[in-house]
């Protein structure tokens, strides 16, 4: 198994533990029900710096992502959308557009959570005006820690491993990590 | 148009390109070829095979000058393999670096 395999399938077991410890609500006769969990409107903005290697190649760059979705008690569900703009060792400009969905899980002020986004990646060539490109697919399992939050409000830091395999012509690995500061939102 | 896919021999040839460009003194990367085609016939591939342009992209540009890696690279051509052929071999690549 490749190691998104490995690590799309550890994120979902911690997961699944960590839901299964969770009280399931209150057994003694009379006591009262729990509260429903509500569903809340929610945004993030997150900026970072990536590190990404590519046969070999070094990539460095800066992203902005964009989600917008739902926290549902301890789980959230986003729509993500992100722009990569870095650079090779060398120089060759590369841009990363991705989309996709994310599944997150609150485990007080820890989050686990599990994108899964196609994406475009570009590299600019330096013989030609042109440039290498291709379509993929990744997973980009991460850990963020809420540094500050209040009324809905949160500021967050979070740690990602970004694993993407292009697809077009010769199938291509990219790989590694990225670090970003966030600002969340629910309403 | 998306998408010509991303070989490793263009990627590598690119980045010793670009390295090349930065270190050698009147390099003129527009004349390398890093370009994999095939049709037609016949199929081109990058004037730098992955070993050539590792060794380069592994090297300072101060080893690039002195071993004259910079003049040899510059005379580089692209290879063309035609399907009557028996297929390529590193052998077939110039001999850049070190």
């Amino acid at each position: 198994m490749r190691p998104a395999g490995v690590l799309a399938v550890a994120v979902l077991l911690v997961s699944a533990r960590a839901a299964a410890d969770e009280p399931t609500g209150p057994t003694t006769p009379g006591a009262p029900a729990a509260a429903p969990v509500e569903n809340e409107f929610a945004l993030k903005v997150a900026l970072g710096g990536d590190y990404r290697s590519l046969y070999g190649v070094p990539i460095y760059g800066g992203d902005a992502h964009l989600s917008i979705g739902a926290e549902m008690g301890l789980y959230a569900v986003y729509g993500t959308a992100g722009l990569t703009l870095g650079r090779t060792e060398y120089g060759l400009g590369t841009t990363v557009i991705d989309l996709g969905c994310s599944v997150e899980r609150r485990i007080d002020r820890l989050t686990i959570g599990l994108p899964l986004r196609p994406s475009y990646l570009r590299i600019a060539r330096a013989t030609t005006s042109g440039a290498l490109d291709s379509l993929g697919i990744g997973i980009a399992p991460f850990v963020g820690f809420d540094l500050v939050s209040s009324e809905g409000h949160t500021l967050f830091l979070a740690a990602s491993l970004n694993l993407d395999e292009y697809l077009v012509g010769s199938s291509s690995f990219a790989w590694g990590p990225s670090l970003s500061i966030g600002y969340r939102e629910t309403e | 148009m998306c998408c010509v896919g991303i070989r490793e021999d263009e990627l590598l040839c690119e980045e010793a390109a670009a390295h090349l460009s930065d270190c050698c003194p009147g390099f003129a990367v527009s004349s390398l070829s890093c370009s994999y085609n095939s049709g037609c016939g016949s199929t081109t591939y990058p004037a730098l095979s992955v070993q050539q342009s590792q060794c380069i992209n592994g090297e300072s540009c101060a080893a690039l000058v002195a071993g004259n890696v910079c003049q040899r690279a510059q005379q580089a051509h692209a290879v063309v393999e035609y399907e009557a052929s028996t297929g390529t071999g590193d052998e077939e690549f110039a001999q850049v670096c070190p």
